[in-house]
């Protein structure tokens, strides 16, 4: 696999003969637990990435908006009429000066000034930053999807293979 | 009855239609929603066409007085991303549709009833 990417390392297995590796296992129903909890923990995984990716979809509009925010204060020659959300739901009329300046929310309750310039090309790096988070989060998540299949595949095969054997009587007692 | 044995091959193959699968119905999902986007930006072009007097338009967080002009220009440039967005997507979705169809063929092909691959 990718030694690149740190993938943590739970390749789920692909069982390529059923039959011989069920030969060197103690029952089908320990191969199912065993193969049922894997893709429980797959499941659990699944939804992390899921969350995280959720979590980078919202951020990334409201990066794209503020950017775009600064961009129109960069271009303003004059006095521009707004109205801004003061609280919610309670919305107020503003004039604002032309400025050099402008301040960003850094997180933290944390403010700092920035030129037009600077403030662009922060938050271009941190919607690129944004962006490259979601694609990575992707690949996990597609990456988790394999597993979760090649797991289900499993079981079904483990399964089938387990009814088909007690149907020709393999194991268990055959009755007289 | 005997089924066909799964091979390493056949699980890519089982692997990859999930995924696309999965990939097909996000573009779709968000095709309709850039579609809505763009009905709105539209229609709100024809208003902005008809108002003399300026334009409150949503910049960032908040709303600025635009001249007509200005909001115009904005307003296009809003359409034309999104209409390049919207045919990025199609594609995305008609790429995914055909590759989806050619898989159903191979493993149907293989497994028949054994396997199900509906979307």
């Amino acid at each position: 696999m990718d030694s690149a990417t740190q993938r943590p390392n739970l390749n789920s297995f692909f069982i390529e003969d059923v039959a011989q590796y069920m030969s060197t296992q103690e029952s089908t129903e320990a191969v199912l637990e065993q193969l049922n909890n894997e893709y429980r923990k797959f499941k659990y995984l699944e939804g992390r990435l899921v969350d995280q990716r959720e979590n980078l979809k919202e951020k990334i509009p409201d990066i794209e908006r503020t950017l775009n925010a600064v961009k129109h204060l960069q271009k303003q020659a004059e006095t521009q009429k707004t109205n801004f959300e003061l609280t919610n739901g309670l919305w107020i009329e503003a004039e604002i000066p032309k400025a050099e300046h402008v301040f960003l929310w850094l997180g933290a309750n944390v403010m700092v000034e920035y030129s037009h310039e600077e403030a662009v090309t922060l938050l271009s790096n941190n919607l690129e930053q944004g962006i490259k988070s979601l694609e990575k989060a992707e690949d996990d998540l597609a990456y988790m999807k394999d597993q979760i299949t090649v797991t289900e595949v499993n079981i079904a095969r483990v399964y089938n293979w387990g009814v088909k054997q007690r149907r020709t009587g393999g194991a268990p007692k055959v009755e007289q | 009855m005997s089924e066909p044995n799964v091979t390493w091959e056949d699980q890519d193959m089982i692997n990859e239609f999930g995924r696309l699968n999965n990939k097909m119905h996000e573009l779709t999902a968000e095709l309709t929603e850039k579609q809505t986007q763009l009905d709105d930006t539209q229609e709100a072009e024809s208003e902005v066409m008809l108002a003399d007097e300026d334009v409150r338009f949503i910049i960032g967080e908040a709303f600025f007085f635009l001249g007509s002009d200005a909001a115009q220009e904005y307003i296009t440039e809003k359409t034309e991303s999104l209409e390049k967005e919207i045919e990025k997507l199609r594609e995305g979705v008609a790429d995914c549709k055909k590759r989806l169809a050619e898989l159903k063929v191979k493993l149907y092909g293989k497994f028949g009833n054994a396997i199900n691959l509906e979307e």
